[in-house]
């Protein structure tokens, strides 16, 4: 049987970075296939290749054996491809079928020509009758649960011409229950014909859903391989996904002498952190490991006082603080380095050394009130050239420097604070590897003074600085265990599969 | 880094030619002024610039503060109404002494700050339309100070804020002086100042860096109250009489003063508002005094505001050119 879309020898690259390496992926008509990898092994990259998000730099795309050219996202529509992001975007206010033909309502030209309500309900109905799913097109879809959304996303791309549909994470929103009505809906598809590619970081529904599935790594496709009676070797997926640990990236793991410093205890949010208790101690480093989604950035700001908690005690040594704001944090020697870098992580604008005392602004303050402004550039200029952060000076403002010198500098305004307790939530995405290296070096030098708590979705990371490791999953603390006990592979399962 | 601490204190030709381009500006507009009145700009009138200086200014210069931290007001120039015609009320038909007249006049300035500050950070409001509504509503209020009537000033004492002078300067200039110098050293060498800036660039890290958001917004929407209630008592104490409508034109000018500050010196400043109001006060005046109508002032001045615009965008522009564009990466490969 021929191929569906054959993908050939792409290439993409982001400022130096491979995001895709000479990458492979083909696809049978009616195949459904599972796209795995860890964070950043460029699956999201080549859907949006295929989807015409992202220009390829090298490679070619064939579809029925012919070469075909996709450089718009109106390119990858015409020839039948369609995507379901992880969280569908629409219009909350509108219905159903006004979501389901959205941009596509009239074929008039016109610049004021009036909808046809009655017509497109009818052609939605016509839809449903093909596929036939239970779900109300009348309602406004912010009324709606989770699992109709989701069809109602998928019905919008089945409107138009649909050949190859892709699912981004589609059941990270969904209970149990619906999660079977989703395989329902795939199931139809494929018999109609739909080629699909499912990305996933859950392996029991590619045992349960998918004819294959391909792994991809450093960008660059590892493995493909097809699923024989619902058979799956997990071990071998979650070795073919790691790969080669990259020994050298990881500072040696000194041991210090250790002291409990701060201690959180049975932390309610929402539902994204449920019941979870952590105590850091004074020169050890603490790493929690959890799939994006898991709860681990919630978890990070809980701890920091920046996000609302149901239940939980915070006590730094020995004593119960009431944690209602960052600033007690920071108050009581604790310091976030946040995962959103971009959002949340440095002030766009403002200078290298605006950026790396605010958080301690006292510390420069004169007689109370002015800025000593010599004080700020000194204390500024040692922070700068103990991170390395290649700037020609200090004056520069942040959010001209790449990447990985801006996470540098924030992590300098966390050293400026003198903190006791060190939180770093996903330090090192987006960073380059000198970045990543400079940033693992600090963490373990950190950890002679101070408690250090990472916080992050990459196992390698967490595994390789850390000297007592959690593994967080749907909101809650799954395993843990001292770093000896335990390896990579054993804290990815733990994330991944539901017990 | 012995290179750093050379260069820390030498300003890019960049960051100084727009202060030249606006400064060479300035001269232009009053040599052509001269030209065409060679009574423009002397000595006697100087004072008479200065004073619609100093007012335009205060007004700007309180709400360059709301503009550094990130917001819109479209309520100070009513609240301005408001606090002029207060403070005339307070005078004449309470009989409060004019100094304390002052003091409640800015406290009363201040209070619809606070307003407009709670409602935009601690509930959330979006500023642009709760700052219509609040100033409408201070509009509205002045009504009920003045009966939809003028309330005139007749003693000397209660037009004294306007025209008493000190060591020949008029007042109105003299607290011009203190209090912008004041606003400026807040603003760039304290503390506080650096709250405020951070709040603007980035309120998320502002608050992950320990600083009270809600409470800088709030102090940022009443500072903006308390100066543009001294433009109200200014201008209707000279005026002679107070009016609820006194201060009703100067939005288009104080928004002027701000972006022509910001185009001049990369960010929205106190120093940048100043230079930014003597521009367009001098202008405004300058007409009005070649007898053309009032509203051509207010023309030519939306006009200098949509140029200000211009210029900070092409700077905006510029910033993004200096990240390598997709293409250029590709050739690399």
């Amino acid at each position: 049987m021929s191929s569906f879309i054959e993908v050939k020898n792409v290439t993409k690259q982001f400022s130096g970075m491979k995001a895709l390496n000479d990458a492979d992926f083909s696809l049978d008509k009616g195949e459904v296939r599972a796209l795995l990898g860890i964070n950043g092994a460029g699956k999201s990259t080549l859907i949006k290749v295929i989807s015409g998000i992202y220009t390829r730099d090298k490679g070619e795309i064939l579809i029925d054996g012919e070469q075909v050219a996709i450089d718009k996202p109106q390119d990858a529509i015409d020839l039948g491809i369609s995507t379901v992001y992880q969280d569908p975007q629409m219009i909350p206010s509108f219905t159903g079928y006004e979501n389901i033909y959205l941009g596509s309502e009239n074929s008039s030209k016109l610049l004021f020509s009036t909808l046809n309500r009655k017509k497109m309900r009818a052609k939605a109905i016509e839809l449903l009758k093909e596929f036939p799913m239970e779900v109300d097109i009348d309602k406004p879809v912010y009324l709606l649960p989770a699992i109709e959304r989701e069809i109602i996303a998928i019905l919008r791309a089945l409107s138009k011409e649909c050949r190859l549909l892709i699912l981004d994470e589609p059941t990270s929103i969904l209970t149990e229950k619906e999660k079977h009505i989703l395989f329902d809906l795939i199931r139809l598809l494929k018999s109609k014909g739909v080629s699909i590619i499912y990305i996933t970081h859950h392996l029991d529904e590619v045992r349960e859903i998918c004819d294959s599935y391909s792994i991809f790594r450093n960008g660059k496709d590892i493995v493909h391989e097809r699923i024989h009676d619902g058979k799956v070797d997990m071990n071998k997926i979650v070795e073919s996904m790691l790969g080669e640990s990259l020994n050298e990236l990881y500072p040696p793991k000194v041991k210090h002498t250790t002291e409990v410093v701060y201690e959180v205890q049975n932390v309610v949010a929402g539902n994204k952190v449920d019941d979870v208790s952590l105590t850091a101690k004074k020169g050890e480093v603490l790493g929690i490991f959890g799939l994006v989604g898991s709860g681990i950035d919630e978890l990070s700001k809980v701890i920091y006082g920046s996000m609302n908690y149901e239940k939980g005690r915070f006590i730094k040594d020995g004593k119960e603080i009431n944690l209602k704001s960052p600033k007690v944090a920071l108050d009581n020697g604790i310091f976030l380095v946040p995962g959103n870098r971009k959002e949340e992580g440095f002030l766009p604008e403002l200078s290298i050394s605006f950026n790396t005392t605010i958080a301690k602004i006292k510390k420069i303050v004169f007689a109370g009130i002015n800025v000593n402004e010599k004080k700020e550039t000194e204390d500024t200029q040692i922070l700068v050239s103990k991170m390395d952060v290649a700037t020609p000076t200090i004056r520069k403002h942040v959010n001209e420097l790449s990447g990985g010198n801006q996470q540098k500098v924030v992590v300098a305004k966390g050293l400026y604070t003198d903190a006791d307790v060190y939180i770093f939530c996903e330090p090192t995405v987006g960073v380059d590897v000198g970045a990543k290296n400079k940033i693992y070096q600090t963490i373990r030098e950190l950890c002679k003074d101070a408690a250090v708590i990472i916080i992050s979705s990459e196992p390698e990371e967490i595994y390789g600085v850390s000297d007592y490791i959690m593994v967080m999953h749907k909101g809650r603390i799954v395993m843990e265990k001292a770093d000896k006990q335990t390896d990579v592979k054993d804290m990815l399962v733990h994330a991944i599969i539901d017990e | 880094m012995e290179l750093d601490k050379k260069t820390l204190n030498k300003k890019s030709f960049g960051e100084v030619l727009p202060v030249i381009v606006f400064s060479v500006l300035l001269v232009l507009i009053i040599v052509v002024f001269r030209i065409m009145m060679p009574g423009f700009l002397q000595s006697s009138s100087v004072y008479s610039i200065l004073r619609k200086i100093a007012s335009i200014s205060l007004a700007a210069t309180g709400l360059t503060f709301i503009i550094i931290i990130g917001k819109v007001d479209m309520s100070f120039h009513l609240i301005g109404c408001s606090a002029g015609v207060c403070f005339c009320w307070l005078m004449v038909n309470v009989g409060i002494h004019p100094v304390i007249a002052v003091v409640l006049t800015l406290i009363y300035g201040g209070l619809w700050g606070v307003i407009t500050g709670i409602l935009v950070s601690k509930l959330k409001f979006p500023d642009i339309i709760t700052s219509i509504a609040v100033g409408s509503i201070a509009y509205g209020s002045g009504y009920l100070f003045s009966n939809a009537a003028y309330i005139y000033l007749h003693q000397a004492s209660e037009k004294a804020i306007a025209y008493a002078r000190i060591a020949t300067v008029p007042l109105p200039i003299w607290i011009m002086i203190v209090v912008l110098g004041i606003c400026y050293w807040i603003m760039e060498k304290t503390e506080v100042g650096r709250k405020f800036y951070s709040v603007g660039a980035n309120p998320k890290t502002a608050f992950l860096s320990g600083i009270n958001v809600s409470r800088i917004i709030i102090i940022a929407f009443i500072l903006g109250g308390v100066l543009v209630s001294f433009t109200g008592m200014f201008m209707n104490a000279e005026q002679g009489f107070g009016a609820v409508n006194t201060t009703l034109s100067i939005l288009p000018q104080c928004y002027s003063a701000v972006f022509i500050g910001w185009a001049i010196f990369k960010k929205p400043c106190i120093h940048g508002t100043i230079f930014g109001a003597s521009l367009t006060s001098i202008i405004t005046l300058g007409m009005a005094q070649m007898s053309l109508p009032y509203y051509w002032g207010n023309l030519v001045n939306a006009c200098i505001l949509i140029i200000a615009l211009m210029i900070s965008l092409l700077k905006y522009n510029d910033r993004e050119k200096m990240v390598p564009p997709e293409k250029s990466k590709k050739e690399e490969a």
